[in-house]
């Protein structure tokens, strides 16, 4: 049975590292959304030419498309899948619709990393995770302190998912 | 048919102009047309009843007050006629058909439906059914339509003369426009005809802001590129020369010295080892630049076989091992792609073994022998090899000459080279339609991607 998960995403590679976890967790194979979250513009006219696949092609650079690809060549067999998606919502409850209407069996988080703002729009998804919850799962890496690969493609073969 | 492009648009603008004035005028002209008619029907119609009502409605009070309306308001139509038929049941109007020269569809339509239009060439009839005291009746008016075919004629007079006068009007002046747009152009070509490989210096002056002065802008940027290339040919002779005559020279100065008196045969020992030192090193960059010449200059590979990725690496180290044998190159596969069949490339496998050992060993060499890590893995349709050191960089003002041959950056004084083999690297992958791409960090490190296709 497939697995949906959502993780939370800045389009670092570094973020990567809880695709890794969800890929080397189980052996089930698993369908991933990877989830940014923003504040919606408050104006009309921004908002009727909003698009979400353009935003999103916006902040995700080639890099960190080219290191989503061989984390999921790599586990060709678990990874299904790898959706990107925008939570555009302003509340709990909102995000709990989001959960529910996209199925999500497993929520991951990091435990030590900061996400930065990826755009100006970008909100934190800590906010919105929450660590008790029973689908959610922590999961924790080094960080690196070798800046010399920062987010370049290198980073992508740094961590082992092995690190729990 | 050869046509100049400028007078092609000129007739193309003309011919669109022309169709839509004609389009137009034709539209005005029938709209007009069928207007005009329904308008003298009408007129027709108001005559019929007034006549009916005076004629056959013998009231006197109404007959004087409609005979003085018709005096003062109706004006007489040219060839103005009345007529009216009693209607009796199975009244065939043959006889009023003869004589008014109308189609008994005429009549019969106005039995059945109280009204009834005809026209025969000028003149226009108008028929009502009209119920007096003494029964039915069929008024039919007729005139001529005079001041509607004069109006019309006018009218199409002036449009035909109108449409004739515009659409020339409009070919001279495009013919104009479109030459003058085109007077740059020209320019532009007589400019760039001046250009030769011995005046590459030239530019052409880029005074507009439109289409045309991003032309002038890009032709420029060509130049520059053609220039650039240019001067790193001849740079890359004399360039080689120098590096070549170097060793050469150090054998020569070597050998005359130790021929210029007797001496000891340690001290021959001795002569002889270093001039042989120094050949290897001019055999070593005679391959080199013999590799980075025939790689650069061709766009086919020959030898190409089917080969995995990973097992490159390998190759590589096993090299690597042997000419330094302390070496800590490190082989990372964790994100290697599950399908090893994901790692499999065309191409030739000494010459992918070189491009790769090029870069180790800068790693290598670079950093003082510290770690270095080889990582592989496959993105959508690229092979991805990424060889990360711990060394000395390269200065971000300097990074973009690394792929010129012979170029070394100001940091590598201590380190022996001759800057070739990254020139020979990026020559190797692009003959295999990869890629290289090299970001560093002053005493940081550095990394370099490699990529090449995955076959399919």
């Amino acid at each position: 049975m497939v697995q949906n998960v959502l993780i939370p995403t800045d389009f670092t590679i570094e973020s990567l590292n809880l695709l890794k976890a969800a890929a080397t967790m189980n052996g089930r194979p698993k369908s991933i959304i990877l989830f940014h979250a923003i504040h919606l513009s408050d104006s009309i006219t921004d908002l009727l030419f909003f698009s979400k696949s353009k935003f999103i092609e916006s902040i995700a650079n080639e890099d960190f498309l080219t290191a989503v690809k061989i984390v999921r060549n790599r586990y060709a067999s678990i990874i299904k899948s790898v959706e990107m998606d925008l939570f555009v919502g302003r509340s709990s409850r909102a995000f709990e619709n989001f959960v529910a209407g996209n199925a999500v069996d497993l929520i991951l988080i990091p435990d030590a990393y900061k996400f930065r703002h990826a755009s100006d729009r970008s909100i934190d998804p800590l906010g919105y995770l929450h660590r008790g919850n029973k689908r959610t799962r922590v999961i924790s890496w080094k960080q690196n302190p070798d800046l010399s690969a920062a987010d370049t493609l290198s980073e992508v073969f740094q961590f082992d998912p092995g690190l729990k | 048919m050869a046509m100049k492009t400028h007078t092609k648009i000129a007739l193309i603008f003309f011919c669109l102009v022309s169709a839509a004035l004609i389009l137009l005028s034709a539209g005005v002209y029938f709209l007009t047309n069928r207007y005009s008619l329904s308008d003298f029907y009408k007129r027709l119609e108001i005559r019929a009843v007034v006549m009916a009502r005076t004629t056959l409605d013998h009231e006197a009070a109404s007959i004087q007050v409609l005979q003085e309306v018709r005096q003062m308001h109706l004006e007489r139509l040219p060839e103005e006629r009345e007529h009216y038929f009693r209607i009796t049941e199975g009244e065939t109007f043959e006889a009023a058909s003869n004589q008014l020269g109308l189609p008994r569809s005429f009549f019969t339509r106005i039995v059945s439906e109280g009204e009834a239009t005809y026209k025969s060439g000028n003149t226009c009839f108008a028929g009502v059914k009209y119920a007096s005291r003494s029964g039915s009746y069929a008024v039919v008016v007729s005139a001529d339509n005079y001041n509607n075919m004069m109006l019309l004629s006018n009218l199409r007079n002036f449009l035909l003369i109108g449409i004739s006068v515009t659409s020339i009007l409009t070919l001279l002046i495009s013919l104009t426009y479109a030459n003058k747009i085109f007077t740059p152009v020209k320019k532009i070509t007589s400019q760039v005809r001046e250009i030769s490989s011995r005046s590459l210096h030239l530019r052409l002056d880029v005074v507009q802001t439109d289409e045309i002065g991003e032309l002038q802008r890009t032709f420029n940027n060509m130049l520059d590129r053609l220039e650039t290339s240019f001067a790193t040919q001849n740079n890359f002779v004399s360039n080689a020369s120098h590096e070549l005559n170097t060793p050469l020279t150090a054998i020569i100065g070597q050998a005359e010295v130790t021929l210029s008196k007797d001496r000891a045969p340690v001290e021959y020992v001795e002569a002889l080892k270093i001039i042989l030192s120094k050949a290897e090193r001019l055999h070593e960059i005679t391959r080199s630049l013999l590799y980075l010449a025939q790689t650069g200059f061709t766009d086919k590979l020959e030898a190409n076989e089917s080969l995995r990725a990973d097992e490159l690496l390998w190759e590589v180290k096993g090299m690597t091992d042997r000419m330094v044998p302390a070496n800590k190159v490190q082989i990372n596969l964790s994100m290697m792609p599950e399908n090893p069949e994901w790692l499999r490339v065309k191409g030739n496998n000494k010459l992918l073994q070189i491009a790769l050992s090029n870069v180790v060993n800068n790693a290598i060499k670079y950093s003082n022998n510290q770690v270095v890590i080889m990582s592989i893995g496959t993105s959508e349709n690229e092979v991805i090899v990424v060889v990360k050191d711990l060394g000395i960089g390269i200065p971000e003002s300097e990074i973009d000459f690394i792929y010129d041959p012979f170029f070394r950056a100001a940091n590598t004084a201590a380190y022996d080279g001759y800057g070739i083999g990254l020139p020979l690297t990026r020559n190797i992958l692009r003959l295999h339609h990869g890629s290289i791409r090299v970001s560093s960090k002053v005493n940081a490190g550095t990394v370099v991607e490699l990529r090449i296709p995955i076959a399919r």
